[in-house]
């Protein structure tokens, strides 16, 4: 035993006093892990067990995430005034404000919409129709092209509880799960035991696609594919599959003979594709390899969301009778987004700036296209929004419906009390604010 | 710890290559950046008066991050993103949670070796863990599967 190894009591485990919340939901990515633990102290989350970092920065203890302050908050909703300093104003005057402003665009311009819930989601969705807006969802650029093809291609899937118990081979496509949903693989996917699986990661073959080498590697192997031969990959597996070939490229070999050894396999599918020339086509190109899989064995598309609500977004435009897949007011990816004199952006719980190319944002600001920005927490689109509404944090502060990445209803518990407006109420207010 | 180079931790060590620590001042401030020493570890840093200023300066540069534990596990708190693969493959762990094996974390009142505490790998029990149990076969399966390469043992 290594000299160091003496335990010594100022080392152990300290539990925070407080007032516990057992099993709260997390609204840090698409698993909505139901697993979370929480103490609360003076209105505040001082310990969380099981989150992982995105789930902490959302509980307000992203200290790596935000580093600080730990509650990013504005106080009131701001203006700024020709001097060029943000100045606090009601709740009723930011609503009018935001509705003349919403009044007076060409062309209202909505973005996020995937980090609230279900109901938020409806509100939104009816503002949209009575703008005529058009709406980037912040898990567009994977969930647009997702609904397109489906649209037109048969899909296969199941729940994650199905995946966990049945899955022996496990596919991440354009998705490095350990950044983009962090617990997938220990809850669901790899690290967890299940019926076909009963050594866990030791029973299960992981791969992941990906033009580059990342810390995916650390249990799954790679595919070897680059940006431009990506799609030609994807077509020579889905043949190999297909027609159970004895002559398979070696690139190929690994992964080709694990699906036709295993009962039931999981393909994961992410944002990555957005950076393929044709996200459209490598999205039909994945349906249809999960389609050549399941012709002998079960297959699940599964789309790996980050943002906890992003199925919530597209089961809304559905049930409000939007089709997501053909509508010209859905978008897709925001970097296609090209700013025109005359629009306003209303962003709620997203932060585009971050996303936006350095040509959008020069559009922008030379176009000097208003920024309305409902959210919760502070961003780069807050900083440079003309009008910042906060509002409390689905999830955290605020309750209701959302849908997990496979379609699944949670219920999204509120376990902090807040003095701001609920996503709901601001769009709410939106909508009545733009009067008859 | 960020941009220090191994002449600014050689100056704030003794410089008296008295090998107590084992080796001379600048190979201490070597293997202090590579993580394979603590300040801890040099004797007249740790004792002397005149040091304290220096010693409490390395600790600060080389104590938050790598902090050892009482299991010899080295925990780099800036790789970690609290992903629960190390409390997930540590038999000790799934012996000891229910909660664990059935794909959750664990809970309060259960005690395995690891547990994500604020996002972060947590040694809740090292009582338990086979590096401290004497006799016990050993195991480095939170070590080898971390993907992040957060941990390491010393």
């Amino acid at each position: 035993m290594p000299e160091d190894a003496i335990i010594k009591e100022e080392d152990r485990f300290h539990e925070a006093e407080g007032e516990p919340i057992n099993s709260a939901v997390c609204p840090g990515c698409g698993c909505l892990c139901e697993d979370i633990d929480l103490t609360i102290e003076d209105g505040k989350v001082v310990q969380i067990f099981n989150a992982c970092s995105w789930g902490l920065s959302k509980f307000h203890l992203g200290h790596r995430f935000l580093r600080k302050p730990k509650r990013a908050k504005c106080v009131f909703p701001s203006r700024e005034d020709p001097s060029g300093r943000a100045l606090p104003i009601s709740f009723e005057e930011a609503i009018n404000n935001a509705t003349a402003r919403l009044k007076a665009a060409k062309r209202v311009v909505m973005s996020g919409l995937c980090q609230t819930t279900f109901d938020a989601q409806l509100a939104a969705i009816s503002l949209m129709k009575r703008l005529d807006a058009v709406v980037y969802p912040s898990e567009g650029m994977l969930l647009t092209p997702f609904f397109k093809a489906l649209k037109s291609l048969p899909y296969r899937t199941a729940t994650l509880e199905e995946v966990r118990q049945l899955a022996t081979t496990v596919i991440f496509w354009g998705v490095n799960p350990l950044h983009s949903c962090p617990r997938l693989v220990t809850r669901y996917a790899v690290f967890v035991a299940g019926i076909n699986a009963p050594d866990r990661h030791i029973s299960r073959k992981v791969f992941y696609a990906d033009p580059y080498e990342n810390d995916t590697g650390g249990f799954a192997l790679r595919i070897p594919l680059t940006a431009e031969n990506e799609r030609d990959i994807l077509s020579t597996l889905t043949d190999v599959i297909e027609e159970e070939s004895f002559s398979i490229p070696k690139d190929l070999e690994a992964v080709a003979r694990a699906i036709e050894a295993s009962p039931f396999v999981a393909l994961f599918v992410g944002r990555g594709i957005a950076y393929q020339e044709n996200p459209q086509a490598l999205m039909d190109g994945l349906v249809r390899l999960s389609n050549a899989i399941s012709r002998r064995r079960a297959c699940a598309l599964l789309p790996a969301v980050s943002d906890f609500n992003a199925m919530g977004f597209y089961f809304a435009l559905l049930q409000s009778g939007i089709d997501p897949a053909g509508d010209p007011r859905v978008k897709g990816d925001l970097r296609e987004y090209e700013p025109a004199k005359g629009d306003v952006l209303l962003c709620v719980g997203s932060d585009p700036i971050w996303f936006f190319t350095e040509a959008q944002i020069t559009a922008l600001r030379s176009m000097e296209i208003p920024v309305i920005a409902v959210s919760a927490l502070r961003n780069q689109t807050t900083h440079a929004a003309s009008l910042v509404i906060p509002v409390a944090e689905s999830g955290v502060e605020a309750e209701g419906l959302t849908y997990r990445m496979d379609g699944i209803p949670i219920w999204l518990k509120k376990s902090l009390p807040s003095a701001q407006p609920t996503d709901l109420a601001v769009l709410t207010a939106l909508e009545k604010g733009l009067g008859d | 710890m960020a941009g220090m180079k191994v002449l600014d931790v050689y100056r704030l060590l003794p410089r008296t290559n008295c090998h107590q620590c084992g080796m001379v001042c600048m190979a201490f401030a070597s293997a202090l950046l590579m993580g394979k020493a603590r300040p801890e570890d040099c004797p007249p840093l740790v004792e002397e008066e005149k040091h304290a200023e220096a010693y409490e300066k390395l600790r600060e540069a080389f104590g938050d991050k790598g902090e050892r534990e009482a299991t010899g596990l080295s925990i780099d708190r800036d790789k970690c993103d609290g992903c629960g693969i190390c409390a997930a493959v540590c038999e000790i762990s799934l012996e000891k949670s229910q909660e664990l094996v059935n794909g959750k974390g664990s809970r309060r009142a259960e005690s395995p070796v690891i547990a994500i505490v604020d996002g972060l790998i947590t040694i809740k029990n090292p009582d338990a863990c086979r590096r401290v149990v004497p006799d016990a076969p050993t195991c480095n399966a939170c070590v080898d599967l971390c993907p992040m390469k957060a941990l390491t043992f010393l």
